[in-house]
């Protein structure tokens, strides 16, 4: 993803976290953004890892 | 309004018949109208139909708002399923797959646990049909291992139903408390149909070697049937808050690691049916409605990823990711179809998944449990990883665009268009019109989907969810591989060791057979029986003798 996208991106994100706050919501503004980023990330990270220890060749079990 | 004495479900099942039978634009016409049939007789009928069978009252037909929503929603798919595979499907498919739509139709229309097994069976079987239609060395292999994890179920099953109804004297399907371990067996039936662990592997095992319009039927019926039986008999069992959080994670990360793109999907289901069994766990009024709800978008939308994935199979021959990609330009329909079912089970706003999911977490969040709600929350933004991006970007982008197999491919035929824009239109319809759809669900729903706080909230979540993706899209690229999982106990260890224990007691049996018969004279057809063979003194002495202590002893036993 390129520069320009990403401006367009942050932009859209600042906006909706600008929202979230004049709508009140009971978690800080930017909870969900982040949220998400971090689970995202961790989630494929765990997946990378026991994909180490799991992953085989397609064809393992071709009897 | 009318009174009809038997399970509307029956119409699939014997129709079945008429499918085996006809042929041609005969068929074809049948197998679209069965399941519309159905769906009339379901929402015309005024009451159930109970019986007596064998000592206990059973009720083979029994009207319950949870029951219709589920079987609306089957008949609904069959429909679908039926546009979808009638074209290519073969005969033995498409008489299973009717078979298979009306089973799943009767288990939710059931209101005994008798009639529940049998329709229970009656689905492993045709699934088992399905799974063999496939056609190919890999799908009766999977056929096999299907059918046997789907025996142990059935056998679970029947194990619990006979004790506990016989004990009971009650065969009424009703809520069951775990106090015994009969319970726990239709426990472990229900759970092993709906992908629980340790047995969750079958699904992306056997779901992707069956025909494109196979896996269609096949993604939609068992599980959630699963679902069904769960939320009637075991709603508020707190073990199944665990079980589900296992399921929910299991599907995202396999499916972050798989290659197969039906089999990405396959993961796919464990996790959405996490989501229903932690709904079922948490068994108040909102959650049990939450899972009902989520059982029947899911059903729609998996179906329309299915089909998206059935018609990629289907015109361009390849299923691996690491084939694929840059279909986009000339599978228009299938892609834009494809990508909404993505935004539906991502629960992207103003489809139907949005609508479903959100009871859930509200659900989670009424009921107090802080922590499960961000286990959730946690799991949405993986099912937008794994389903919501990662499928669609890999099949249909990914940046190859200009690859021959991008250039040479055409559109999916014309009724797996139109089964697929159906299924658009569903979840579009359900994204837009909430309450219509709330008014199904079994207990009444008090609760507002968009609203500008929750629609905001989520659109972050997705959005930054994205983000990520195609942050860490250079660590995710495809690669060759499958993932290992618990049915290599097994696939491996447990039949290497049956064939060593079988080698060595053949080995020994010929020992003896050599020892006890030298001129291989038993094993031998009666036409090669050597000329002296009645005139070899041991044999014939070892029978004459053996009939002789056997008749003497038998006038001893009778005379004293």
């Amino acid at each position: 993803m390129n520069k320009e996208r990403y401006k367009l991106v942050a932009l859209l994100v600042a906006t909706l976290v600008g929202i979230e706050y004049l709508g009140g919501s009971h978690l800080h503004p930017g909870f969900f953004a982040w949220f998400g980023f971090a689970s995202c990330v961790i989630l494929v990270i765990v997946a990378l890892l026991l994909g180490k220890v799991i992953k085989r060749k397609d064809s393992y079990y071709h009897d | 309004m009318i009174d009809i004495t038997f399970s509307p479900a029956l119409v699939m099942v014997l129709g079945a018949a008429l499918l085996w039978v006809t042929s041609g634009t005969l068929r074809k016409t049948i197998a679209l109208f069965l399941p519309l049939l159905t769906l009339v007789l379901i929402h015309t009928a005024s009451s159930g139909y109970s019986t007596v069978f064998m000592g206990y009252a059973v009720e083979p037909f029994h009207l319950s708002a949870l029951g219709k929503l589920f079987a609306s929603t089957f008949a609904l798919m069959a429909f679908g399923g039926m546009l979808y595979a009638m074209n290519q499907a073969s005969r033995n498919e498409m008489t299973a797959c009717a078979l298979y739509a009306g089973s799943a139709i009767g288990v939710s229309l059931c209101g005994d646990f008798i009639t529940l097994f049998v329709f229970w069976e009656l689905m492993a079987i045709a699934s088992t049909v399905i799974v063999l239609s496939g056609n190919t060395d890999a799908a009766y292999r999977a056929a096999m291992r299907y059918g046997i994890v789907h025996i142990l179920s059935g056998t679970l099953l029947l194990l619990g139903i006979v004790a506990t109804v016989a004990s009971t004297g009650d065969a009424s399907l009703r809520a069951l408390s775990l106090d015994s371990p009969y319970v726990w067996a239709i426990l472990a039936g229900f759970l092993i149909n709906a992908g629980a662990p340790p047995l969750s592997a079958w699904i992306a095992d056997a779901y992707p070697e069956a025909s494109p319009s196979g896996t269609v039927f096949l993604c939609a019926f068992t599980t959630k049937a699963a679902v069904f039986a769960l939320l009637s008999v075991f709603a508020g069992t707190e073990i199944l808050i665990a079980v589900g959080l296992y399921m929910i994670f299991y599907g995202i990360i396999y499916a972050l690691l798989e290659n197969d793109m039906r089999r990405i999907l396959a993961y796919s289901i464990v996790n959405q049916v996490g989501f229903m069994v932690v709904a079922c766990g948490i068994g108040t009024t909102l959650a049990i409605n939450a899972a009902a709800a989520h059982a029947s978008v899911h059903i729609i939308y998996k179906g329309l990823l299915m089909m998206s994935a059935g018609s990629v199979l289907l015109m361009t021959g390849k299923r691996k990711c690491s084939d694929l990609g840059g279909l986009y330009s000339s599978m228009k329909v299938t892609a834009l179809c494809g990508m909404v079912g993505a935004a539906a089970i991502s629960a992207v706003p103003l489809t139907s998944g949005f609508v479903a999911k959100s009871l859930i977490n509200a659900s989670a969040q009424e009921a107090g449990m802080t922590w499960l709600w961000i286990a959730l929350l946690v799991g949405a933004a993986g099912v937008f990883l794994h389903a919501g991006i990662k499928f669609p970007w890999f099949v249909f982008f990914n940046g190859k665009q200009d690859q021959p197999l991008a250039k040479t491919t055409i559109e999916a035929p014309p009724n797996m268009q139109l089964a697929m824009l159906l299924l658009v239109f569903i979840c579009i319809l359900i994204g837009l019109f909430p309450a219509a759809f709330y008014a199904l669900l079994p207990y009444p729903v008090d609760y507002q989907p968009y609203t500008l706080l929750h629609v905001i909230e989520q659109s972050q979540l997705l959005i930054l969810s994205a983000v990520a993706f195609f942050m860490m899209l250079p660590w995710l690229q495809r690669t060759v591989t499958i993932s290992l999982d618990l049915d290599w106990f097994y696939r491996i260890p447990i039949p290497h060791l049956a064939n060593n224990i079988s080698a060595l007691i053949a080995k020994q049996y010929h020992k003896c057979a050599q020892c006890a018969d030298p001129l291989s004279l038993l094993s031998r057809h009666w036409s090669q029986l050597p000329r002296s063979a009645f005139a070899s003194v041991p044999l014939s002495a070892l029978l004459a003798t053996t009939f002789a202590v056997s008749i003497a002893l038998l006038l001893f036993i009778y005379y004293i």
